[in-house]
């Protein structure tokens, strides 16, 4: 069975993957409305973004100081490429011919929906 | 974690106990030299398609939110409007119309930065459609066509206080167009980027795990 290219260890875990996607949709979001969307803690938020910071997949972008500090998370190209490759590579799995099914049964869907 | 294991030692041939599904293996590096071998099935695949989702959902929540909910803007953009042109219809000498113009064009910056600071987030530009634009392009035809046009038939009609008419008029076009421009600007945002299926939240899909 062939490998999907473009998938991606770092931003498969279902955190990691949903920071990724949301950031994918904006130019930038700021630290409140990832933490916000996403149901996550400071110091949890935090931790994930270092990672992918660390990786090159985002940029954090402190401004301004006091009171008045915020904290703006773009991603970057190569996260974005990263991404769409991950994606990409879901995409591939699930629909990929095989001696397997290749979707999941209808009421699996309907579960996976509820 | 059967599975996993399974898929660990079996490279994915006797797939996952529980379902029956071959599990498909995938072999990725990352780094330096980071060896990982992560088992995802079609199902597991899947779910994380639908995990994707969510998270866009509250993008594009917050844009349609900022788009309809923010009117206090717009109000303003509209004075500021109405004075520039009261101020310019007043005959003042050429340096008094530039420092007019000047000081508009100072007050819509500062407008739009003052509405930046407080966005918490942009959709990135490959998101937007050509209505995007359109609206843009048809909100200057529409406030220009205004201008020009109350302009003229002020001074056709030699009404008094014509540039106070023309003001208002332009304001008030400017008003009844940015409302219904922008909701159609973003009618389309969210369908066009994620489908028109209902989606799930992250909390739904890992009770459902």
């Amino acid at each position: 069975m062939s490998t999907p290219s473009g998938f991606d260890e770092l931003i498969h875990p279902s955190t990691r993957l949903s920071v990724v996607a949301l950031l994918a949709a904006t130019e930038w979001a700021d630290f409140p409305f990832i933490r916000d969307s996403l149901s996550l803690s400071d110091s949890a938020l935090s931790k994930q973004l270092h990672t992918l910071e660390e990786a090159g997949y985002l940029e954090i972008q402190k401004e301004g100081g006091g009171r008045k500090r915020r904290t703006k998370v773009r991603l970057t190209a190569r996260g974005r490429t990263a991404f769409e490759g991950h994606v990409a590579a879901l995409r591939a799995i699930v629909e990929g011919a095989g001696p397997a099914p290749v979707r999941p049964a209808p009421h699996e869907h309907a579960e996976a929906g509820r | 974690m059967l599975a996993f294991l399974v898929g660990k030692l079996d490279g994915g041939a006797l797939g996952d106990l529980g379902t029956g599904r071959a599990t498909r293996p995938v072999r990725h590096v990352y780094g330096e030299a980071k060896d990982m071998t992560t088992p995802v099935d079609a199902e597991q695949a899947w779910k994380d398609l639908q995990r994707i989702r969510v998270p866009q959902e509250r993008v594009y929540d917050e844009v349609e939110r900022c788009a309809q909910g923010d009117q206090r803007s717009t109000y303003v953009t509209a004075a500021l409007m109405w004075l520039f042109l009261a101020g310019y219809g007043l005959k003042l000498p050429p340096w008094g119309s530039f420092l007019m113009l000047a000081l508009y064009i100072g007050a819509l910056v500062a407008l739009g930065v003052v509405y930046s600071r407080r966005t918490r987030v942009r959709l990135h530009r490959s998101r937007y459609t050509w209505r995007s634009f359109a609206s843009f392009l048809a909100g200057g035809v529409v406030s220009g066509g205004t201008i020009v046009l109350t302009n003229f038939l002020t001074e056709r009609l030699a009404l008094p206080y014509g540039n106070l008419i023309q003001a208002t008029v332009s304001a008030g076009a400017f008003l009844l167009f940015v409302g219904p421009a922008n909701r159609w600007a973003i009618s389309r945002l969210r369908s066009r980027a994620l489908g028109d299926r209902s989606p799930t939240t992250v909390h739904e899909e890992e009770t459902d795990r």
